[in-house]
C-alpha cells in the first residue's frame, strides 16, 4: 500500500499553538495521528556521536492513504491550514511525498537478531542463521506485521512459564495469537493440541505462516479469527494470553469456563501497576495459586481453576 | 555510562490504538525501532485514555531501544471535546461554532500545565484562550 506524506512546514510567534491548530486541521479530515517536527526538542541524556541531525524547522506531517481522494484530500488539508497561517500571521510552505509500506515494514528487521528467550526457547528471524547448542530448541519466525518477535519482556515471560508449566500432551489455547509464537513454542514443547484465536486476520496469516514454518501444519493446529467466547471449544490443559491487562480482565470469564478442572493460565502483556486488577479478577472466577513475576515493568500472571464446588 | 539518543520522535497518535500503519511505522521503522513493541508499551500505557489523541515522545538510543513518555492531550483536542463539536471553525474570526465557560478553559488549562510554558495558572489559561479563540470557540463567563 502506498501512502502521501504531506509535510507542513511553519514559522511564526507561537510554534506550539499552531502545531495544535495544524494537527487538528489533519485531524478533521479524518487523519488523527500526525508525525512532528519540533527543533527544540532536546533529550535529557546526551545525544550520540552518529545522532540524526534535528529538524530545521517546525513542521506537521500527516500521511493520506493513497487513493482516488488522495489529491482532494490534500488540496483540503493545504487550504484551511493555508487560511489558518493567514488568520493567526504565520508563514507557511507544504511538500509531500510518496512512501511505501513495504519501505518501513522491512527497515527493522536488520536489527532483529536470534535470542534465547527461555530456558531453552531460541528465537531466531527467518533471515538469519543460527547454531543450536545443547537442548536449544529454535524456533523460526518472521513477524511480519503481527505482534510477537520473543524479545520483548512479555513475550519471554510467557515462554518462560509455558516451559515450566506445560506437560506433554496438553491441550492449548494461545488468545490474542498474533505472530503464533507462543503456539510454536507450547508445540515445540510438546503440547497435543494447539489451538489459537485472534480478532485480526492479519495476525492469523502471519500465525498460521510461522506454524507451518515450525512444523506444525494446518493438521496440527486450528487458528480462527474472532474472539475466545465464540470460536474456542474446550476444555484446554494451558491458555495463554498476552495481550493487555484491560483486554485479559474481560476474557478471564471465559477462559473459565473452556479449561478443565485444575488446568492452568498465563497470562501477560500486563504492566506492573495492573497487576492487582488481573489478580483480582482471577480469584472472581474461581482460580486459586495465582502468583506473578515481573520484568521491566511487565508482568505475568499465572493461576490454577478450582475444580467445581 | 548513560546511553546515547540517536533521534527524539515527536508524535501525536490515538490512545490505545497505536498499530504499525503511518504516522507510527514510517517514523519509527526508519531507525530501526522495533514497531510492534513500541505499539505494545504505547496501548498499555495509554489504554485509560481511550478515544483521545496524546502526544508522545519517544528516544531512540543507538542501540536502537527506546524509551517514551506520554504528554497531555492537544488543547484544541481538550477544548473540542468540552465544548462538545467535531471540528472547529474554518473561520474563527467570523464564525463561533461554540462556546464554553471560564471555568471550563481553567481546568483544561490546569490539566495542561505540565506541558505548556507557562509560570502560573493565568498564563495558562491565556494560551488555551488562544487556542480557543483560533478554533471559533468563544468563551462566556
Amino acid at each position: 500500500m502506498k501512502w502521501i506524506a504531506l509535510k507542513i512546514i511553519f514559522e511564526g510567534e507561537n510554534p506550539a499553538m499552531m502545531e495544535d491548530l495544524l494537527a487538528a486541521v489533519f485531524a478533521d479530515h479524518g487523519i488523527s495521528g500526525v508525525s512532528i517536527d519540533q527543533p527544540d526538542l532536546e533529550p535529557e541524556e546526551g545525544w550520540g556521536d552518529d545522532a540524526l541531525p534535528k529538524p530545521e524547522f517546525p513542521a506537521v506531517t500527516g500521511y493520506i492513504p493513497k487513493n482516488g481522494d488522495a489529491e482532494k484530500r490534500m488540496d483540503a488539508i493545504v487550504k484551511e491550514a493555508s487560511e489558518l497561517a493567514l488568520a493567526f500571521g504565520f508563514s507557511l510552505r507544504s511538500q509531500s511525498a510518496e512512501i511505501d509500506e513495504e519501505d518501513w515494514a522491512e527497515s527493522w528487521k536488520a536489527f532483529f537478531w536470534p535470542e534465547k528467550i527461555g530456558r531453552r526457547i531460541v528465537v531466531k528471524p527467518t533471515w538469519r542463521s543460527y547454531e543450536p547448542e545443547g537442548d536449544d530448541i529454535v524456533l523460526e519466525i518472521d513477524p511480519g506485521m503481527a505482534f510477537g518477535t520473543g524479545t520483548h519482556p512479555t513475550t519471554s515471560l510467557c515462554i518462560q512459564k509455558i516451559e515450566a508449566l506445560i506437560r506433554p500432551g496438553d491441550a492449548v489455547l494461545d488468545v490474542g495469537t498474533g505472530s503464533g509464537i507462543l503456539l510454536m513454542a507450547a508445540g515445540a514443547l510438546g503440547a497435543g493440541r494447539l489451538v489459537g484465536v485472534d480478532n485480526d486476520s492479519v495476525a492469523i496469516e502471519v500465525a498460521a505462516a510461522n506454524l507451518s514454518l515450525n512444523g506444525f501444519g494446518p493438521e496440527k493446529r486450528d487458528l480462527f479469527v474472532g474472539n475466545l467466547a465464540e470460536k474456542a471449544q474446550g476444555p484446554f490443559d494451558l491458555v495463554v494470553a498476552n495481550i493487555l491487562a484491560e483486554v485479559v480482565v474481560i476474557l478471564i470469564p471465559d477462559i473459565g469456563r473452556v479449561l478443565r478442572p485444575g488446568g492452568r493460565v498465563i497470562l501477560s502483556g500486563i504492566i506492573e501497576e495492573k497487576v492487582p486488577m488481573v489478580m483480582d479478577a482471577l480469584k472472581a472466577s474461581g482460580f486459586s495459586e495465582s502468583r506473578y513475576e515481573l520484568d521491566r515493568g511487565w508482568a505475568v500472571c499465572v493461576a490454577s481453576l478450582n475444580a467445581p464446588a | 555510562m548513560a546511553k546515547k539518543v540517536m533521534a527524539q520522535i515527536k508524535l501525536q497518535v490515538s490512545a490505545g490504538k497505536a498499530n504499525p500503519s503511518p504516522p507510527i511505522g514510517p517514523a519509527l521503522g526508519q531507525h530501526g525501532v522495533n514497531i510492534m513493541d513500541f505499539c505494545k508499551a504505547f496501548n498499555a500505557r495509554t489504554q485509560n485514555d481511550a478515544g483521545m489523541i496524546i502526544p508522545v515522545v519517544i528516544t531512540v538510543y543507538q542501540d536502537r531501544t527506546f524509551t517514551f513518555i506520554t504528554k497531555t492531550p492537544p488543547a484544541s483536542v481538550l477544548l473540542k471535546k468540552a465544548a462538545k463539536i467535531a471540528s472547529g471553525s474554518s473561520n474563527p474570526k467570523l464564525n463561533k461554532v461554540a462556546k464554553i465557560s471560564r471555568n471550563e478553559v481553567e481546568e483544561i488549562a490546569r490539566l495542561k500545565m505540565p506541558d505548556l510554558n507557562a509560570y502560573d495558572l493565568d498564563t495558562a489559561v491565556k494560551i488555551i484562550s488562544g487556542t480557543a479563540r483560533s478554533i471559533g470557540i468563544e468563551i462566556v463567563q
